[in-house]
C-alpha cells in the first residue's frame, strides 16, 4: 500500500522525509530509523547544554517522545535534526530553569559585555591532541570543558559549531539576534579553546 | 592588517566568510604573526574535536526512548 508522500519540501535530506511520512502513519520501525539516526546528537547536545548526564538521558526520551507526537508539525521547512535540537534545547533550558530555582537562565541577555575580545593565554598545542587521552577521558575533557562556559556561550557554540546549524536558524532557535549570535561564538571559541589549552597544550620544559 | 583587526575577522575567517581580499589579507597576517597562528589553528582545532567525539550513549536509553513511543502508540486503556 504505497501512498504518495507529498513532495520533500526545501531542504530536508529525502530519506528524512520518507521517514517521517511513514512514522506520521504509526510506522514505528521507520520511527525507530530516525531515532538511532538522531539520537547519539540529540543527547551529545543534552549533555553538552546541561553538563549533567541523567537530565540528558531524560531530555532524549523527552525528546523523542514529543516529537514523535508533534510529527503533523513538522513541515519540512528545516532539516528534521533542526527540529529536533529545538524542541531539546527547550526541554534542557526548563530543566536548568527549575534546577536554579526562580534564577532565570539569561540566554535572551542581548547586551555582551563590552569588553575586548582577546585571547588571554597563546599557547600551541601538540600535534593530534585528541590522540593524547583514552576515548572516556577525551570525552570528560570536551564535557567538563564546554560545561564551564556561561549558558549563552556554550548554547551557541553547541548549535553553531558542533550541530553545524546556521547564524539564522541558531538566532531564531534560542531566539536571539544574529549579531549576539556572532558574538558569542566567537567569545565562546576563545573561552574554550584556552579550556581546552590546559590538557592540549604542549608543556614547556623547565631548565634546570 | 593588525593582530585587533584579524581578532575582529576571525570567525569569518574561520568560517571562510571573508570577501577575498580581506581573508588575503587575514591570511597574510596569520603567516607572520605567531600569536594569532595559534590562536586560528587552536580554535579549529578546538571546533574538530568536539565535532568529532560522540559522548557514548547510555545502553538503555535507546529502549527507553522507543518504549515510551509504543506506549504512546498503544495506550494501555485503548487496547
Ligand atoms: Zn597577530
Amino acid at each position: 500500500m504505497l501512498q504518495m508522500s507529498a513532495t520533500p519540501p526545501l531542504i530536508i535530506a529525502d530519506q528524512d522525509w520518507e521517514l517521517v511520512q511513514a512514522a506520521r502513519r504509526h510506522d514505528l520501525g521507520a520511527f525507530e530509523r530516525l531515532v538511532r539516526r538522531y539520537e547519539a546528537r540529540v543527547y551529545r547536545l543534552a549533555i553538552h547544554i546541561t553538563g549533567n548526564g541523567p537530565d540528558a538521558e531524560d531530555i532524549v526520551q523527552e525528546t523523542f517522545l514529543k516529537a514523535y507526537t508533534r510529527l503533523e508539525q513538522f513541515q519540512g521547512q528545516s532539516q528534521f535534526y533542526t527540529w529536533l535540537a529545538r524542541i531539546a534545547v527547550n526541554e534542557a533550558l526548563m530543566r536548568l530553569r527549575k534546577r536554579r530555582g526562580h534564577k532565570e537562565v539569561p540566554l535572551d541577555e542581548e547586551v555582551d559585555s563590552g569588553e575586548a575580545v582577546a585571547p588571554r593565554s597563546i599557547k600551541d598545542w601538540r600535534p593530534n591532541p585528541e590522540q593524547q587521552y583514552a576515548e572516556s577521558e577525551l570525552n570528560a575533557i570536551l564535557r567538563r570543558s564546554i560545561a564551564s562556559l556561561s549558558l549563552k556561550y556554550r548554547a551557541v557554540f553547541q548549535l553553531r559549531d558542533i550541530d553545524e546549524l546556521s547564524t539564522e536558524e541558531t538566532a531564531e532557535l534560542l531566539g536571539i539576534s544574529t549579531p549576539a549570535v556572532k558574538s558569542r561564538l566567537l567569545r565562546a571559541r576563545l573561552q574554550l579553546r584556552e579550556k581546552l589549552s590546559r590538557y592540549f597544550a604542549i608543556r614547556r620544559q623547565r631548565h634546570p | 592588517m593588525n593582530c585587533n583587526e584579524l581578532m575582529r575577522h576571525l570567525n569569518a575567517y574561520l568560517d571562510g566568510e571573508l570577501p577575498a581580499l580581506v581573508r588575503a589579507e587575514a591570511k597574510m597576517h596569520v603567516a607572520a604573526c605567531r600569536s594569532c597562528g595559534i590562536v586560528v589553528e587552536t580554535c579549529r582545532s578546538t571546533i574538530q574535536v568536539y565535532r568529532q567525539q560522540h559522548p557514548p550513549l547510555p545502553d538503555l536509553l535507546h529502549r527507553k526512548v522507543m518504549d515510551n513511543v509504543g506506549r504512546r502508540l498503544r495506550p494501555p486503556a485503548a487496547q
